[in-house]
Parts: C-alpha cells; sequence; structure tokens
C-alpha cells in the first residue's frame, strides 16, 4: 500500500505526518498548521522522532501517535483530537522552551498567568480581561523561553458552551475589545485559581518554591524534559508573584484581581 | 564511614532545584514534587551516611541556622523518609506520639522554621497535563486523563466530559 508523508518542524519539533490517503494526509497537514497557529514549515521528508499515522480503513481513521494505538475514529470526528495531539507533541518537545498549560494576559503592563487543566476555567477568566481591555497572550499556553519570558500564542479564545462543554466556538480576542500581544515578555503574577462554586477569593502568596512545585503539574515537557523544565520554571518563579485561591465567578474575581494589581507594590 | 544507622538522601530517579531559601525536588519514579524549605533541605543534604542525628544538629548550628534540638532534625528526617527521599526506611523515635505532638512541642521551643516537606503530585503524561481531548467514539483515553471530568465516555464533541 502506498505511504504518503509530510514532515514539519515547529519551535525545534520535527514531526511526520503518514498516511495511506493522500487527501486525508493533505487535510491532516492543515489541520497541524491551524494547530500551531502556522508556526510550523514544511521540511524535506525524512525519518522523525514523532511520527502521527492515519491510516485509512474502511470505517474511518486508524490513528497512531507514536506506537500509542488510538483506534478507528471517522475522519471529521478524530480531527479535533489529532489537533490537540499535533499541539502536545510540539509543546512536549518544544527546544529552548516550555509550554505551560496557561491562560496569559497583560494587564496594564503586568504580564498574569492562569495556569489550569481544561475545564478549570482558564479561557472564562481571560475572556474577562480582554473584555476590559487587556492584552491577550494566550488561553491554552505559556511558552517560556529561557530568560523565563512569555511568548504569545494568540489562538482565537476557545469559549466552551455553558451548559455542553463539548461545544466552543473560536472567538477572535479584538471582538471582545482585546489587543493581541507580539512580543516577549517577563511573567509578573501568577494566579492558580481552584473554581469552587459561592467560594471567596482569598489569595495567598506562595514561595518561589511552593510556586514552583504548583505550576509543575501544568508543564507539558515536565515528563520528557525535567531538568530544563524545572529550569525555566525558576525564572518564572524567581521574579513573579504567585498566588493561589478558590475562586467563585469570574467577572467578580478579574474586579478584586485589578483591585489587587492596584493595591500591591509589583 | 557509613553506618547502618545513619540515614542517606536518596539521589537516583530525582532531579533537584535549587533556589535561594527551598529546595524543589522531583521524583521521577513516583511522580510527586516536593518542597523542601530551608530546614529541611539542610538536613537533606546533610543525610550523606556519615552523620548522625547528633552530628546533623551540630552542623545545622555550625551552619548558623540556629539552636535545635535532635527532635527537630529527626521531624525533618520522619518527613524525608515518608516521602522517599531518603536511601533506607529510617525508624522514627517519637514513639507514641503523633507527628502533630512533636511539631507543637518542637514548634513551641524552637526558635528556627521547622523542618517542612511539602508535596504534590504530578501528572503522568503530557496528554494528561494538557487535555481532555479525546478520539470521538473511543472511549480508551479518557481513563488515563486524570485531571479531566471522571467519565469514560468520550463524547461526539471529541472531549472527556460528563
Amino acid at each position: 500500500m502506498a505511504e504518503y508523508r509530510a514532515t514539519f518542524r515547529s519551535y525545534g519539533v520535527e514531526f511526520s505526518i503518514l498516511s495511506n490517503d493522500r487527501a486525508i494526509l493533505a487535510e491532516a497537514s492543515e489541520v497541524a498548521s491551524h494547530a500551531l497557529l502556522g508556526n510550523v514549515v514544511e521540511i524535506e521528508a525524512y525519518e522523525t522522532q514523532h511520527k502521527l499515522t492515519l491510516r485509512k480503513v474502511k470505517n474511518g481513521i486508524h490513528f497512531k501517535l507514536g506506537s500509542d494505538d488510538h483506534g478507528v475514529t471517522p475522519w471529521p470526528k478524530l480531527a479535533h483530537f489529532f489537533d490537540t495531539c499535533v499541539r502536545l507533541v510540539v509543546a512536549e518537545f518544544a527546544v529552548d522552551k516550555v509550554f505551560i498549560h496557561c491562560g496569559v494576559v497583560v494587564w496594564k503592563g503586568q504580564t498574569i498567568l492562569f495556569p489550569g487543566d481544561s475545564y478549570s476555567g482558564k479561557t472564562t477568566m481571560v475572556a474577562e480581561f480582554v473584555k476590559r481591555g487587556a492584552t491577550y497572550y494566550s488561553d491554552e499556553y505559556a511558552i517560556i523561553d529561557e530568560n523565563g519570558d512569555v511568548h504569545p500564542f494568540v489562538r482565537p479564545l476557545s469559549i466552551r458552551h455553558k451548559t455542553d462543554f463539548s461545544l466552543r466556538h473560536d472567538t477572535p480576542a479584538e471582538s471582545l475589545g482585546g489587543t493581541l500581544g507580539r512580543h516577549a515578555v517577563p511573567v509578573d503574577l501568577v494566579f492558580l485559581l481552584q473554581y469552587v462554586r459561592n467560594s471567596r477569593f482569598r489569595p495567598a502568596k506562595l514561595t518561589a518554591g511552593e510556586a514552583l512545585m504548583h505550576l509543575m503539574p501544568f508543564a507539558i515537557s515536565l515528563r520528557s524534559n525535567p531538568k530544563f523544565t524545572l529550569l525555566l520554571l525558576n525564572k518564572v518563579c524567581d521574579r513573579a508573584n504567585v498566588f493561589k485561591s478558590n475562586r467563585g465567578q469570574s467577572e467578580k474575581v478579574a474586579n478584586k484581581i485589578i483591585d489587587l494589581i492596584d493595591k500591591i507594590d509589583l | 564511614m557509613n553506618n547502618a544507622q545513619n540515614p542517606i538522601a536518596r539521589d537516583n530517579g530525582l532531579v533537584v532545584q535549587e533556589m535561594d531559601n527551598e529546595v524543589l525536588v522531583y521524583d521521577l519514579d513516583s511522580n510527586k514534587a516536593h518542597c523542601l524549605n530551608d530546614s529541611a533541605a539542610f538536613v537533606w543534604r546533610s543525610c550523606d551516611g556519615t552523620n548522625s542525628v547528633a552530628d546533623i544538629v551540630k552542623e545545622f548550628e555550625k551552619n548558623s541556622k540556629g539552636k535545635v534540638s535532635e527532635d527537630f532534625v529527626w521531624l525533618a528526617i520522619d518527613q524525608l523518609n515518608e516521602n522517599g527521599l531518603l536511601t533506607s526506611g529510617v525508624t522514627k523515635p517519637f514513639a507514641g506520639q503523633s507527628r502533630r505532638e512533636v511539631l507543637k512541642k518542637i514548634g513551641l521551643a524552637s526558635l528556627v522554621a521547622l523542618p517542612v516537606v511539602a508535596s504534590l503530585v504530578t501528572p503522568q503524561s503530557a496528554m494528561a497535563a494538557g487535555s481532555c481531548a479525546c478520539p470521538a467514539g473511543n472511549p480508551a483515553p479518557c481513563a488515563a486523563l486524570t485531571p479531566c471530568p471522571n467519565t469514560a465516555n468520550c463524547n461526539p464533541g471529541g472531549v472527556c466530559a460528563p
């Protein structure tokens, strides 16, 4: 059976998409480029460490990420998962950078990170600030460089439906009233927020060590490159004020964070 | 010379990040992160198999970290041991007393910050750290995504969701 291959480089990571179907390869390549916001170049095809294999079979597409077998799924449904996998491969193995699962905005010159897992409300918090005119950097990744600065990853905000979490729509930051970040900036504030219905926002400042420990679970490269990951996270924690708190409604919390920024001597 | 009774800090399977007044230890085997405050970090570094608890007390005081008791050092060793940061099990001498009781006793008498080891479990994979996405109709990955909603079903939108 014929095998088609496209090879790409993004953030220093080289990966190949392989398929027995030319059309699927073309669609998958487009999804990959979209997933990485165009920060991807096609390079000469050759053997790479990271392979995403999409084999067209009778009932759909048999998808493998490296040796991990993800079974057979029809392509339109698989596309979203494939998109996530491409981003994770790049995020995990990026050269000279560490990707942290975070929302990022700049408010009045202060760069704020909201680390969190999926469903933790990162996008909701980011959207609250963007609506107030913040500069939008990301609702998914804080991309940290060797100086500890954060780079923009300005995909449209992926806002979930209020009742059905599986539904989401892409919302450009500009349409909410924000502007887009363009340059790397140092991190000033980190808020580790846990949504608890009707809870009060009571930020407790963490020591640098505590902050680093709490940020670690959100760093995508922690398992594959722990030493470098800790080194860069330490640069963030060394400079930034890191707070931990439960939170209730995002709108109220955003106002309280703004009050806090106005009050504290940063 | 090593004495079998003396504690030894583990050094394999760990990534250590030194900080100003703390040490962050990432245990690759257990997927746990440990934050050692200055007191706990000093005791941990002193656990070289040659130092007895009495020696560590002396070293602690010699390094101007303040006057402490052997119970203080044992409190650190107990926590380091519990978190797998020593090579072999060390029998704690607080017979019949809970750590809380010992903490109270030492805390009232000590002017030095008590040794504290804080710990946190980290995700086992990048996928678990990053996403609740899944191939629609294929439930397998959901169970492995620990931070995601507790469900075995991947919904039609391609996410593990209630």
